[in-house]
Formats: structure tokens, C-alpha cells, sequence
């Protein structure tokens, strides 16, 4: 399956206009963009081309960059489940764990920081970490720049693109190119935000209202990436040693604080939560109704909703019609 | 600095036109260039200076394949590196003398969050002692005597705020792609990077990790030596030694805690590490450079 293609083809199937980068444009058509989505953001110094990101795709799934040659980004961001992990942890060189599950790297071009504690500010940046950690794929920046300039293949590539060969700043840059093409907006909630009255059941109208009034999710969730992008405690008891945001800030006030994630595709994203602790979105939505663990740094957004039975099955029912079904299955090569 | 001349003349017209044009005047000099030789040795003369760091552990010079004691535990090193920057050298008149590098351009955040272009000036050293002694070429200073050498461990301000994924290799605040001194996962220099083993056992081997990772804005020190020292034409490497074993001074490493830190994950030890940071260096002299630039 090549995703480039799937993605171009998926957001011409909803495509409503043009995105206009604020870099040079050397293949316009990357850079569409599903209707109600800003313009994609890319950095003036990384240009998208349909080389560059077939160059990033075939890394992001080349276990070689990994210590041990067996752990791939695709290892623990699966395209069937918006690129996220069905695992609450996953499993890097040796069986290693880490503490927190996979995020969806859907739309990831959008976010301002990146990983659960906001801890690297570019998609570039950000590469370098699970490549580098000893839990994830352990592999030495020299050791890895050596495994590519060894493969002919990969070396004509990294020139075609980039005028040079495998470096830090190259590698980097391929990888995030691929994945600032990985977006979504394809699913029944969009169409019906588009106009499209009927693309929601009577019962899904209802989850909406209840999402944006009664249960305050949209507080937080909110905007056409269903997420604000702060940094929130949302009662989520502690477990082991890992303090949130404030392991970047140092500051007492991100105590347990996670980056408040995208809800697009969460049917098929679970688990849920920065360390995988819920299964389904039962859970999540009865860990919303008791107002939170009550934990030191809660939000106050978080607080007790009420809700009936009969108000957690139409949240529910709603949440489940933000899966969009082109990016999960993608379509056949031409 | 001091010029000296011999003049045998017959006074002839000629010689007495020759000695008004040339000699005399370089009588005058001479006068004056004595006057100088006794005081504040200061020109407008430019001299190459660099930076030569030198890891010591304890009073040994850092070596990775030896086994050290420390506070008792058998310790190796097999990581020691440390980011230099804003440094000064302040002459005996009291003059500062600055050093930057070739101006690049990278991706940065700033102060609230937006994304911009940085360009990066600062002259950074990051000196690899677990690879030996590392010179740096800092740039042109004049030729005279200095009362002191300052210099800021680690990188702060915007200049920590960049993407250094995409410096190019060659920058010293590159991503290293052996020992890395920049956080990933934290977008950060690490300003002191120490890794090795310790024997944890009792059995003299040395096979559990430790680990000292120190960033972070608020644990940058900045060091003056208050050293005297002249730079010349012939002399112009500016020769430091920095006591890794001095930072780890307060450190247990017989205790579990006290073995990991990088920097937020483990606080109480870090500060234990920070504390000592600006009392670990020393100005060994001035020598003959290696021109390593």
C-alpha cells in the first residue's frame, strides 16, 4: 500500500480547497487540505516533494533504524489504527517498555509540540527521540547515518532529494516531510459540519450537543483538530514516576499535566490515556462522569457531569462517527 | 614590546638629510616603544586564540579505560562532555574581549511559543573529554596581558531553544551522532554530560549504569578565573582543566538515587551536581596553540 497515494487520494475524495503553505511550494497538490483544516504548516526550510516523502515513508518503516534492525516507527504507529497502538505500551528493541502509549501521528503537522509532555517543538526534532532512546529503537545517530550510506539505494535517494547524503539534519527531515502528510478529515463529523445533515443519526446529533454543552469536552476538544493543544491534568490517578509536563517545565503547576490529544479516529485508538490505562470509551467517558480521581493538580475543568445512561451511549455514539475510514484503509495501488 | 637600533653616522649632507628623514624619527620611535616596554604589554597586534579544555578526574587526567575511586565506589567514565559558551577575556586594562562564530540560521521556538528563525552567533565549545583534550579555536584577541577568563557552562536564552537537528553537522550545537549533549524528547542542551559504570556489588566490577545529564536554563553557571596571563603571537591557547570527579563531589553513588539523573526525572541529585559546577575549573597556563580550528 502506498500511503502517499492513499493520502492524496483520500483528501481528493473531501477535498474543498487549497492550502496555501508559507514555505515554497514545489508540489501544490501535498499540501491540499480537508475542508474546515487550516493550511497545512510546513517549515520554510523543508519543502514537501513527492520524493522527499516517499523517501520519509520508506524510513519510517525501515526496522534499520533501530539498534537491533527489528523496530520500525510503523512498530508501534500502525496505519490501520490512525497510526497509533492498540498496545497501552509498546514494546521497543529487546521488549523494552516504555511509560506511555503511542500517540496518533494523524494531523501531526498541526501540532505545536510534540509527545505527550510537549517536549519537542518540531516534527524534525521530535524523530530523533524514540530513534535515540534506549526503550524505543536505541539506535546511535553515527551507527545509524553509517547503515544508510551503506545501502546504494538509500544514498541515491537521500542525493536525489536533498543534493547530499544521509545526515542528521536530511534523515530528519524525510521523516517529517512523510508525516506531515498524514492527515485526516474525512469522517461522518466532518461531512455533517460541512452541511451534510444527514451523515449523523438522530442519537449521534445528540452525543454532539452533549459534547460541546453538558459534558464540556469541547473545553478542551475543540477546532477542527478536536483539540485546543494545551496541557491539562484531567484527574488521571498517578502511576509510577512520570510527572507530565512538568518534566520539561520543572514548574510544580504541570504536575501530571498531558497534552490534550486529538479525538479524531478515537474508536479505533484505544487504548486511552497518556499510559494506555483504558480499554474503551466506556471508561473514558465514566472516568469523565465521576469528575476525575480528584488528584493533586486536577483541572477544574474537570468536574462530576450527571449523565444518564442514556447520555453516555449518545457521547459515545457520537465519538464513534469521528473514525475516518479512508485513512485507516487506505486504497488500492493504481 | 621593545625596539632597539645601532646608528654609526658620518655627518655628511647627505647622511644629516637621511638622519633628519629616517633616523631621527626612529629615535622618536624608539623612546616611546621603550616607554611601553614597562607597563601594560597591550598592542594592536592580533593573535589567534583558542581554547584547550582538559578533563581531569579528580587530580589524574580523565581517562575512559581506568577505574576510579570515588567516595568509596569503584567508578568508570566512559561520557564527560561540557558545553562552554559566552566566553570573555577581560585585559589587564579592563577591556572585554568577546568571540562569536559564523552566523546560522535554524528553526526555533521562542519565549511564547511561536515558531521562528534563529540565527545562531555565540562561540560554543563543547569539549569531548572522553575523546582527550579538545582545542577550539575562539578567534582574534590582542596580544597582551588579561587579568581574567569567564565563561558560561552551558547554553541559554533562545540559543537553547532551537531545533538542533537541523544545524549542520560541523556546528559544535549540532545533534552529536556519538554521545548526544541535546534531549530529544526535551528540546535542550544537555550542558554536562557524564556517563560511565559503578560497582554497586562489591566484586570491583563496574556494571551498573550512572549517569549525570544537567540542562536546563536555571543550572547555568558562569565561571571567571581570576588568573593572569598574556597572550602573544607564539603563546595564544588558552589552557583550562575541568575536575569532572569535583562535580560529582556530593554525589552517593553507593545509593540508588544518586546514580541517574537528567536533570527534571531527578532534582535532588542534579543539585547536588549544579552546586559544584563553578568551583570545577582551573586555568593551567598559556601555550603554544595546535592550531586546531
Amino acid at each position: 500500500m502506498n500511503r502517499l497515494a492513499n493520502i492524496a487520494f483520500a483528501v481528493a475524495l473531501i477535498l474543498a480547497g487549497c492550502g496555501i503553505a508559507d514555505s515554497e511550494v514545489r508540489d501544490p497538490a501535498l499540501l491540499d487540505v480537508p475542508a474546515g483544516f487550516d493550511p497545512v504548516p510546513i517549515p520554510a526550510h523543508n519543502p514537501l516533494t513527492v520524493e522527499k516523502v516517499e523517501l520519509g515513508e520508506r524510513l519510517f518503516h525501515d526496522p534499520r533504524l533501530s539498534e537491533t534492525g527489528t523496530i520500525s516507527c510503523a512498530s508501534c504507529h500502525f496505519e490501520n489504527v490512525a497510526f497509533a497502538d492498540p498496545r497501552p505500551l509498546s514494546p521497543g528493541v529487546h521488549g523494552r517498555l516504555g511509560i506511555r502509549n503511542s500517540p496518533s501521528l494523524v494531523n501531526v503537522a498541526y501540532l505545536d509540540l510534540l509527545f505527550w509532555d510537549g517536549g519537542a517543538f518540531t516534527i524534525e526534532g521530535q524523530a530523533l527521540g524514540p530513534i535515540e532512546a534506549d526503550f524505543e529503537m536505541n539506535m546511535n545517530l553515527g551507527q545509524l547515518i553509517q547503515r544508510l550510506e551503506s545501502d546504494a539505494s538509500y544514498m541515491e535517494a537521500f542525493e536525489t532529494v536533498f543534493g547530499e547524503g544521509p545526515s542528521v539534519a536530511t534523515l530528519t527531515q524525510a521523516l517529517a516531510a512523510f508525516q506531515r502528510t498524514i492527515r485526516s478529515g474525512g469522517s461522518r463529523f466532518d461531512r455533517f459540519e460541512n452541511g451534510q445533515t444527514s451523515a449523523l443519526s438522530q442519537q449521534e446529533q445528540r452525543g454532539l450537543t452533549l459534547f460541546r454543552d453538558k459534558a464540556n469536552c469541547a473545553s478542551c476538544h475543540t477546532g477542527f483538530l478536536l483539540t485546543n493543544q494545551a496541557f491539562e491534568n484531567n484527574g488521571i490517578e498517578p502511576a509510577g514516576t512520570d510527572s507530565g509536563r512538568a518534566r520539561i517545565t520543572g514548574n510544580p503547576a504541570d504536575y501530571l499535566k498531558f497534552r490534550v490529544p486529538s479525538l479524531r479516529n478515537i474508536d479505533v485508538t484505544m487504548p486511552y490515556m497518556h499510559d494506555g490505562r483504558f480499554q474503551t470509551l466506556e471508561q473514558v467517558v465514566e472516568h469523565y462522569d465521576r469528575g476525575g480521581s480528584g488528584v493533586r493538580n486536577q483541572s477544574s475543568l474537570i468536574q462530576p457531569l450527571h449523565l444518564t445512561d442514556t447520555e453516555k451511549a449518545d457521547l459515545i455514539a457520537f465519538l464513534r462517527t469521528l473514525t475516518d475510514d479512508i485513512i485507516l484503509t487506505g486504497l488500492p495501488d493504481a | 614590546m621593545m625596539l632597539r637600533i645601532s646608528v654609526f653616522l658620518i655627518p655628511t649632507d647627505n647622511t644629516m638629510k637621511s638622519f633628519r628623514l629616517f633616523v631621527l624619527p626612529a629615535l622618536v620611535a624608539s623612546v616611546l616603544f621603550l616607554g611601553c616596554d614597562a607597563d601594560p604589554m597591550h598592542s594592536n597586534d592580533e593573535v589567534d586564540a583558542s581554547l584547550m579544555v582538559q578533563g581531569m578526574f579528580g587530580s589524574t587526567p580523565l581517562s575512559t579505560g581506568t577505574v576510579y575511586d570515588h567516595n568509596g565506589a569503584k567508578v568508570d567514565v566512559s561520557a564527560a562532555r561540557i558545553y562552554l559558551s559566552d566566553i570573555v577575556l577581560t585585559t589587564a586594562d579592563g577591556q572585554e574581549v568577546t568571540f562569536t562564530s559564523d552566523p546560522v540560521a535554524v528553526p526555533a521556538k521562542d519565549e511564547d511559543g511561536n515558531d521562528i528563525t534563529h540565527t545562531l552567533t555565540n562561540k560554543v565549545v563543547l569539549a569531548k573529554n572522553d575523546l582527550g583534550m579538545q582545542e577550539s579555536h575562539l578567534g582574534t584577541a590582542p596580544a597582551g596581558d588579561y587579568s581574567s577568563v569567564s565563561f558560561r557552562i552551558g547554553i541559554v536564552g533562545q540559543d537553547n531553544r532551537v531545533d538542533a537537528s537541523q544545524l549542520p553537522a560541523t556546528h559544535p550545537m549540532a545533534k552529536q551522532t556519538d554521545k548526544n549533549n541535546h534531549w530529544s524528547w526535551a528540546a535542550g542542551y544537555i550542558y554536562l554530560r557524564l556517563d560511565g559504570q559503578v560497582d554497586t556489588d562489591g566484586d570491583d566490577v563496574v556494571d551498573s549504569n550512572w549517569e549525570a545529564h544537567i540542562g536546563g536554563n536555571a543550572n547555568s553557571r558562569v565561571v571567571t578565573l581570576d588568573t593572569p596571563f598574556t597572550l602573544s603571537e607564539t603563546a595564544n591557547q588558552i589552557h583550562i582543566m575541568v575536575d569532572y570527579q569535583h562535580f560529582l563531589q556530593n554525589v552517593d553513588m553507593s545509593t540508588e538515587s544518586e546514580r541517574i539523573t537528567h536533570g527534571m526525572d531527578n532534582p535532588p541529585m542534579a543539585m547536588k551536581v549544579v552546586g559544584m559546577l563553578d568551583s570545577g575549573f582551573m586555568l593551567h597556563g598559556i601555550h603554544e596553540s595546535d592550531h586546531a580550528h
